[in-house]
């Protein structure tokens, strides 16, 4: 594993979940979890921009009527409830701490759902970067992190969850799924781990 | 939700994983688990098939030497490292209460992963899935 063949996929960096004002922020880890998380996630971008690794936004947007959300439960019905993730406001933007790297981080358009694969060009763009190695941030850890993380599994590559790079809707959540379901397909560890491993300087 | 519009989806209800001897039960905290979930499956599947639902088995399979599992870690890595699932092993076969539902019970191939919607023509949607390989019913006869 180096930075060449790895690839940092962040997921849901979107005002509606990480501005303290957020429409979904509230469904989030109590406290200031979700700031530790955007903080070490910042952490990790910034001791791995100078190197050749794929950083990747996926972002999650729909048009103004969620002509896309046809389900009559579930977390994309209440996105819709709560009119989270609308194109055109500021919630569907991704945050500016991102959006502050420019084209370092590159968008991958399309997601609508809770895999980051369905429906974007994620997986060419891995395979024109000669992916091998797959890297998880964001939120949330029970639903669109292992939905993706799964995804990429499935697709070849091995996939590492950064366990204070990602947040649930709760800490029982965050626990289980980090000690019980990633280990099935996935390795967990905190960033500066990662880091390390890949001899670049903690920041 | 009328039944018609309905689809029960069984995944993995393979020996490997059902049978009296599935290595899975080793795993399991509660071995004995195992039976109650098939048991239970099977009920509903008959009752929905009576209902007018469709029923469908999405096995998991690989082929001899398990070349479709490239991954060192996690459970795929331990199902090629046990020879698992293996196409044409005992392990692979659905479990033998599979016989006893109507012979419209549609089985698809295709699955080799976690996801019983790749590759399996499950789900025509999925803009990254290849297409889909041709159902084949339980008794063998194409759809």
């Amino acid at each position: 594993m180096s930075p060449s063949n790895t690839a940092l996929i962040l997921v849901g960096y979107q005002n509606d979940y990480f501005a303290s004002d957020g429409i979904l922020r509230s469904v989030l880890q109590d406290g200031d979890h979700v700031d530790q998380v955007l903080s070490r996630t910042l952490a990790f971008i910034e001791a791995a921009k100078s190197t050749d690794m794929l950083m990747v936004t996926t972002p999650i947007i729909f048009s103004s009527d969620y002509a896309e959300v046809t389900q009559s439960g579930g977390i994309l019905r209440a996105i819709k409830d709560a009119k989270a993730f609308q194109a055109g406001t500021v919630g569907s933007e991704t945050i500016p701490e991102l959006t502050a790297y420019g084209d370092r981080i590159i968008e991958v358009p399309g997601k609508r759902g809770l895999n980051a694969f369905t429906q974007t060009d994620l997986e060419r763009t891995l395979a024109d970067h000669k992916t091998e190695h797959v890297v998880m941030a964001g939120a949330v850890t029970s639903i669109c992190i292992d939905s993706t993380g799964r995804a990429a599994y499935e697709r070849g590559k091995s996939v590492v969850v950064l366990e204070d790079c990602t947040t649930a809707r709760t800490q029982v959540e965050q626990e289980f799924f980090c000690s019980t379901v990633f280990p099935t397909y996935a390795t967990v560890m905190p960033a500066d781990e990662l880091l390390e491993s890949l001899g670049l300087q903690v920041a | 939700m009328a039944f018609e519009s309905t689809a029960l989806i069984m995944l993995g209800m393979q020996c490997d994983q059902f049978g009296p001897a599935a290595p899975c039960r080793d795993v399991i905290e509660d071995p004995e688990f195992v039976d109650l979930v098939c048991d239970s499956v099977l009920s509903v599947a008959h009752s929905m098939q009576r209902l007018g639902a469709l029923v469908i088995h999405v096995p998991i399979s690989f082929s001899p030497g398990h070349p479709e599992i490239n991954q060192n870690l996690g459970i795929l890595a331990a199902i090629k490292e046990q020879a698992l699932l293996e196409v044409g092993s005992p392990g692979a076969e659905p479990v033998a209460q599979l016989e006893s539902l109507d012979p419209d019970l549609v089985t698809l191939a295709g699955r080799t992963g976690f996801n019983g919607v790749r590759n399996t023509g499950l789900h025509a949607g999925g803009a990254s899935d290849p297409a889909p390989p041709a159902g084949r019913r339980a008794d063998g006869r194409m759809r």
